[in-house]
């Protein structure tokens, strides 16, 4: 089932995509990156369905660091962070350790591609191309990261989390 | 080859096809480039207002959906459709394509989800439910777009539509599972008929005026054109024609201060130059006016020459006034001229009464007797009426000759010169008056037709031998 909303899912990533970028943004030793959550993430969300998720992210956006502005915790990653999210579509794709595609964060905010600060990627592991989202597909749902919402970090507090539903803490490994 | 004949059009139909074309392309283009512009102006305009109208509907859905109050939302929806202006329609469609609402599919499948408190399914579902048309709601819930507008004409109506993803986020997943990427479709259509038509009406009022403008261009530009450029051509065409047949009176007489009135005073200055070069070839031979596109100072040629002279003219003159005399000598000199240059021959020049002439057409010796014996009849039949009782001698000679540019920097003629041109002349000084002598030569050249008399054998001046001779009296018939 998983797979098959994959299936549904992946061509339209691509077709929403632009085309291929000369510049590697999202380097192949990604897995070398500290994780956001130790957790594999394995609770079904719409668009994903109900996959295994890990989550990298760089050294740079290790940096980041929330202050209070206006009265509300905010994050604000320092461009050049990149979050990788691994997509397993099956347990035993997790098994054998081959996400089924990486969905990426970059950010970027002096981009004209950019929206909202960040540069939404996807791309299949082994395959350099790396397709820019022109639309708001994926930022319809990471708007919910900087609400309140009853996903496994949740937001209580309401903070502005720079639409990253993990944020970053030094705890992380 | 055949020289094909040109198809003649006049100048004023070139440029004003030149002008009419440029102006209706230009036109052309404009219109198109406006109507473009002006259709994608519209376009861009509604979809804008469109999209903010469903960014307000989709947020306005998100904030009533929250917290289980889906009822408000149906009344948000059904308010909104009694509310809406004039000709705009605001839709929901789930995300299978039909019509939110409009039945109990999504309660039934929310109930399942709620534990204690669920929903009241509805009466009754709706009769002729909206479904949006598959490839629509294909287009519109694909990843790469954030919406889609269309334009469609409907019962002569405009009609510009906008569909725009609602998506499946975490605020929804409590009563309608994560199982769908999105929730449904936002659609909003609003009719642009009035809009479409007053651009259109605007465009046409442009259209017609920029025609109108066209035709009084066209209309001015032609008569300019027609005084300053086709006027003035034909005047320097028509003066052209006449010199062509002769007439040389004509001039060009242009008030341009351009190109075209230098060129008229070009033409004048080449007409008076051709009306002096037309006069002067009176005076001098053809040979000479060759000459002056020749750069040849001097060349050997072969030719047949003829020398006439009048017989007893120095004491003729002495007993007549001076007018006269040169009215009968010109007289004289004038009809002979006349019958040499009618055989094929060219009058070299006259000195004193005397003429010089040669033959180098076709048969040249031949033409030369028949000048020769059109001249003694002339004079001779017409003698005391026309010519005063004067006569000639003539004597005709052929052979090699050198032709050139013969005298001084200052005064020179281009002339025959050479042992056979002296023979000649001792011929015709030989010859008795109405006599023709002609050379051994040119006897051999003519002796077919030949009547006459010879050969005789003559002493003449400069010529320690004697030169054979004959004197022709007439030409065989058919000759």
């Amino acid at each position: 089932m998983n797979k098959l909303i994959l299936l549904i899912i992946l061509p339209g990533f691509f077709i929403a995509c632009g085309p291929a970028a000369r510049v590697v943004r999202v380097p192949d030793e990604y897995r070398s990156w500290k994780k956001t959550v130790d957790k594999i993430l394995d609770y079904p969300i719409a668009g994903h369905g109900q996959s295994f998720r890990i989550i990298y992210i760089n050294s740079i956006g290790e940096k980041v660091t929330p202050l209070e502005k206006d009265g509300r915790m905010t994050y604000d990653y320092p461009d050049g962070t990149i979050i990788v999210k691994e997509v397993y579509p099956s347990q035993e794709d997790l098994d054998k350790n081959v996400p089924g595609m990486l969905t990426c964060m970059v950010k970027d905010s002096q981009s004209p591609q950019a929206i909202n600060g960040w540069l939404w990627i996807v791309k299949t592991p082994g395959d350099p191309a790396e397709n820019v989202f022109t639309s708001k597909f994926c930022l319809e749902c990471h708007l919910d990261a900087n609400e309140s919402h009853s996903l496994g970090a949740g937001n209580i507090n309401e903070e502005f989390r720079d639409y990253v539903f993990f944020p970053y803490t030094s705890s992380a490994k | 080859m055949k020289k094909q004949k040109r198809k003649y059009t006049p100048l004023t139909r070139k440029v004003n096809g030149i002008i009419l074309i440029s102006l209706l392309l230009g036109v052309g283009i404009v219109a198109a480039i406006n109507t473009y512009s002006t259709l994608q102006e519209l376009e861009n305009e509604n979809l804008d207002k469109l999209l903010k109208l469903s960014n307000l509907v989709k947020e306005s859905t998100r904030t009533v959906m929250l917290n289980g109050e889906a009822p408000l939302a149906v009344d948000y929806f059904r308010n909104l459709e009694k509310n809406q202006d004039l000709g705009t329609t605001i839709k929901l469609y789930r995300s299978t394509g039909k019509e939110a609402f409009s039945d109990n599919t999504t309660i039934q499948e929310v109930n399942t989800r709620l534990a204690r408190r669920k929903f009241m399914l509805r009466d009754g579902d709706t009769v002729n439910a909206l479904v949006l048309p598959d490839d629509q709601l294909r287009a519109a819930v694909s990843p790469s777009n954030d919406y889609v507008s269309y334009q469609r004409n409907e019962s002569g109506k405009t009609i510009f539509t906008t569909n725009r993803w609602l998506m499946n986020r975490s605020d929804c997943w409590k009563c309608h599972g994560t199982g769908g990427t999105f929730r449904g479709v936002i659609s909003i259509e609003t009719d642009i008929t009035d809009e479409v038509n007053a651009r259109y009406t605007l465009f046409g009022l442009v259209v017609f005026l920029f025609l109108i403008l066209v035709a009084v261009l066209a209309v001015v530009l032609t008569q300019y054109l027609r005084r300053t450029v086709i006027r003035p051509v034909q005047v320097i065409g028509n003066v052209c024609e006449n010199v062509t047949n002769g007439i040389f009176d004509d001039r060009v007489n242009l008030k341009n201060n351009d190109e075209i009135g230098r060129l008229g005073d070009t033409v004048n200055k080449m007409v008076i130059g051709l009306h002096e070069r037309f006069a002067l070839s009176k005076f001098v031979s053809s040979s000479t006016l060759q000459s002056l596109t020749s750069d040849k100072a001097g060349e050997n040629i072969s030719l047949t020459i003829l020398f006439s002279d009048i017989r007893g003219f120095t004491s003729y003159s002495e007993h007549k006034k001076p007018e006269e005399v040169v009215e009968s000598l010109n007289k004289v000199l004038n009809v002979q001229t006349e019958i040499i240059t009618s055989f094929g021959g060219d009058v070299d020049k006259y000195v004193g009464d005397e003429i010089v002439a040669f033959y180098t057409n076709e048969n040249p010796e031949l033409s030369a007797c028949r000048s020769a014996l059109a001249i003694q009849k002339e004079l001779t039949a017409k003698s005391d009426s026309d010519y005063h009782g004067l006569s000639v001698g003539i004597g005709i000679n052929c052979g090699d000759v050198i032709l050139g540019l013969v005298g001084s920097e200052k005064r020179a003629d281009y002339t025959i010169i050479g042992d056979n041109v002296n023979t000649t002349s001792r011929l015709c000084s030989a010859a008795k008056k109405n006599q023709i002598i002609i050379a051994d030569n040119v006897h051999q050249k003519v002796k077919k037709q030949f009547r006459g008399e010879g050969p005789f054998r003559v002493k003449v001046k400069g010529k320690s031998a004697y030169i054979r001779v004959y004197i022709l009296t007439g030409l065989e018939e058919g000759a």
